[in-house]
């Protein structure tokens, strides 16, 4: 009786940590709904973007990605690329509401759904096997669903954790279906080039490749230790990542009141020069969270946790919405005025940045504003979010911070 | 002190304050009312320290002196009695009695002397100006101070004079940021006027110069050292000024070249109404077109779905478009007398310009939004 009764036990708790996700992706979105507007369309190569002399490609049909064309290449390229391409400007209002449309059948499966973007998301069902039969059957019916009624292809891949997921459903584009079951996930990962795991760009991919890791397993099979020390925390996270470990839950939308940041110092700050540093860093991070988001913020908040514990917040409202991280710096020095940085010292800073907007609704123009410098600062930002992504969040940061900060030392 | 007031009087004055005592203030002596009882008239004081407003009436003084009474408490004790007098008396320890013959409150008070001090209307130059005229100069500008405290000074009217072609003009400006109202009156010896450069009433004190104002008369004000004076009948306001910071908003009134298009003021007002209907706090920009004697209004919230409407107009330019908060069109609407609005318009980035016949001096200017 007793070993029977672990035995269940057993298998319960295992049953209960495994996780049953499905990653969807819509297929090549934004010419899927012009094509679904515009039948004329179905079947060639079209392409959602900027202008023609300046703008890069947004989206591309699967018709005209056989040329070469694929999303952030610059549009003339695109253009000389598929000279038959049928060019459009986008419609981002149409494509937001065919996208709710499309997790609103989502949320009928469970209502744990955690959007990505506008075309895509992470559903997890591990509760809902019971009631709608094993994950691939139910992504096979969300599949069905989506193309009866809206008329879209969407690509699936059912994991037991999102990174895995998310990779699985990229595999068979479009209207594609993958499943790797929990015993599977090495056999799927190993042979599978590193550039395909999260957070890997140009950089860590040829530091990788001069340790000869080109793969998921020759990843895998390095020492963790060592990877460790030549990485860092990055490299415990890769070296997880490459088993297909990944604990992360699928967290569903709820609505952002506010976006922020904070440190707690290693050693107590006891300078206002070197509050104002790592207010740098926090509003530097801040900025790109929001822009990341697609959001503005109004109110700008500083926290100031003393040594003793005592904490206190200061608030400010700007004159416009802003999503960058300098004039974000510049408020929260403002309210360090308001504060006793500088005469007691602080173990932790914060900042948030809340009443916020969605960025397309807070493009009212200026009367004042020299217009030209803000539009400077709006393609800086971009160009410096573009370098992160890609390098990674400490490639590129204002020259007072190069030097490393308390929280790094 | 010990008096007897008509409480008709008193709740006239009383009620005039509740709007500048603090609710909730860490110095509670700012939410009350000074009473002053000297010869045959009792003085009413209100401050917040950026305001002040004192207004004299006649009264039974019995003793003269003076009290501290929560303007709160006094106002609901006058709204609730039936009574046509009240008997307020000073007694021991700063306990203030009341009576309107029926009920009887006991109230506790703050001694008088903590109430702050009062900068005296005495020796300031003075312009007198039609109630009307100041009524109608801060409707047209107030909507457009900036609601909460900016980076830019923009929460308050600036006010200023000039002169053109000879003729004296007061001018306020308001702006915040995005749109701007800018009224010019001419005004008799404006020249005797302490406004060398401009100044900036605070929105509150210009809301409250807008109250005194309305009830018809003449008004006088004058200003000297930071602070705005203004005067009628018994009672008078005082308002310390902003610090000018305000941008150059002559730099941003720019005459365009092309004719305005004149439009029906209640037909654009009508037809922003229902715009608004589908604008929200994230979906906000309204679409205009104008073209081939078309205005072309689209407002699209891809949560709720789309709103259009065509107004007929003269207009045979090139084509153009821009988007806009039709909230800001309603307010500048709004505070116009004309029936006919001139609107000029040159491209998505430069501001609308409303003007009208009936509306002499007035400009007003809107930015339009990113579409």
């Amino acid at each position: 009786m007793k070993s029977a009764d672990n035995g269940t036990m057993a298998n319960m708790t295992r049953d209960v940590t495994r996780k049953s996700i499905i990653h969807l992706d819509m297929d090549a979105f934004y010419p899927a709904v012009e094509a679904l507007d515009n039948p004329e369309l179905r079947g060639k190569p079209v392409i959602v973007g900027g202008t023609r002399e300046r703008g890069v490609v947004s989206s591309a049909s699967y018709e005209a990605r056989q040329f070469g064309v694929h999303s952030a290449q610059p549009m003339a390229t695109a253009v000389r690329l598929c000279p038959k391409a049928v060019v459009l400007r986008g419609r981002m209002g149409r494509y937001k509401e065919i996208s709710k449309e499309v997790f609103d059948i989502f949320s009928r499966f469970t209502p744990l759904v955690e959007p990505l973007s506008i075309d895509e998301a992470f559903l997890d069902v591990t509760g809902s096997e019971r009631l709608l039969g094993e994950p691939v059957n139910i992504a096979k019916v969300i599949k069905k669903t989506v193309l009866d009624e809206i008329g879209l292809t969407v690509s699936a891949g059912v994991a037991p954790s999102k990174f895995v997921a998310k990779i699985a459903s990229d595999m068979d584009k479009p209207d594609g279906l993958t499943v790797v079951p929990p015993h599977g996930v090495r056999a799927f990962l190993d042979p599978l080039p590193i550039s395909r795991m999260w957070g890997v760009g140009r950089v860590t991919r040829e530091r990788l490749a001069r340790l000869n890791i080109h793969t998921f397993k020759a990843l895998r099979c390095f020492d963790p230790d060592f990877l460790q020390r030549k990485f860092g925390k990055n490299g415990v996270r890769m070296h997880r990542l490459s088993m297909g470990e990944d604990e992360r839950d699928v967290v569903p939308e709820h609505e952002v009141k506010s976006v922020g940041n904070e440190r707690t110092f290693m050693r107590d700050i006891q300078v206002l020069t070197d509050a104002k540093k790592e207010l740098l860093a926090l509003a530097t991070q801040v900025g790109r969270r929001i822009r990341r988001k697609n959001l503005t913020g109004k109110t700008v908040s500083l926290k100031v946790k003393y040594h003793d514990f005592k904490q206190i917040t200061r608030a400010k409202t700007l004159a416009d919405f802003t999503d960058d991280g300098l004039e974000i710096y510049g408020a929260a020095c403002g309210l360090l005025q308001k504060t006793e940085v500088g005469k007691r010292p602080v173990r932790l800073l914060g900042i948030s940045l809340s009443q916020l907007c969605f960025a397309d609704a807070a493009g009212q123009l200026s009367l004042f504003t020299d217009d030209q410098s803000l539009r400077k600062r709006k393609q800086l930002n971009l160009a410096v979010d573009s370098i992160m992504e890609k390098h990674g969040g400490k490639s590129v940061r204002p020259a007072t911070l190069v030097q490393k900060t308390n929280a790094e030392l | 002190m010990e008096i007897k007031i008509d409480r008709d009087e008193l709740l006239k004055s009383v009620s005039k304050v509740q709007s500048i005592i603090e609710k909730k203030s860490n110095m509670p002596v700012l939410s009350t009312i000074l009473f002053t009882a000297d010869n045959a008239t009792v003085r009413i004081s209100a401050t917040d320290l950026e305001l002040g407003f004192q207004e004299t009436i006649n009264a039974q003084i019995l003793e003269e002196g003076s009290i501290t009474l929560s303007g709160r408490k006094i106002f609901e004790i006058l709204k609730e009695t039936r009574s046509s007098e009240l008997h307020i008396k000073e007694k021991e320890n700063n306990w203030i009695f009341i009576s309107d013959g029926v009920a009887r409150f006991n109230l506790a008070s703050i001694p008088p002397d903590e109430f702050p001090a009062f900068m005296e209307p005495e020796g300031v130059s003075m312009v007198s100006i039609e109630g009307e005229t100041l009524v109608d100069m801060i409707n047209k500008t107030i909507y457009a101070v900036t609601a909460e405290e900016a980076g830019f000074k923009l929460s308050g009217v600036l006010t200023e004079k000039l002169s053109i072609d000879g003729k004296n003009l007061l001018r306020m400006v308001a702006t915040d940021g995005h749109r701007l109202s800018l009224i010019d009156k001419p005004l008799e010896n404006l020249e005797t006027l302490e406004l060398s450069a401009g100044v900036m009433i605070p929105k509150k004190g210009m809301s409250e110069l807008n109250k005194m104002a309305a009830d018809g008369g003449t008004v006088e004000i004058g200003f000297k050292d930071k602070n705005c004076v203004a005067k009628k009948g018994n009672a008078f306001l005082v308002m310390r000024l902003l610090e000018t910071n305000f941008p150059d908003y002559k730099a941003v009134i720019v005459k365009n070249e092309k004719d305005p298009v004149d439009i029906g003021k209640a037909v654009l007002m009508d037809a922003m109404r229902k715009m608004l209907i589908l604008s929200n706090e994230r979906y906000r920009a309204v679409k205009i077109t104008l073209e081939n004697d078309v205005m072309d209004l689209v407002s699209t919230n891809p949560d709720l779905g789309e709103a259009q409407e065509n107004l007929e107009i003269k207009y045979s330019g090139e084509r153009v478009e821009a988007g806009f908060n039709p909230k800001f069109f309603i307010d500048t609407l709004q505070s116009m007398q004309s029936e006919t609005i001139h609107l000029d318009f040159t491209d998505s980035s430069k501001p609308f310009v409303l003007t009208g016949d009936m509306d002499e001096g007035f400009i007003g200017l809107i930015m339009p939004m990113r579409v």
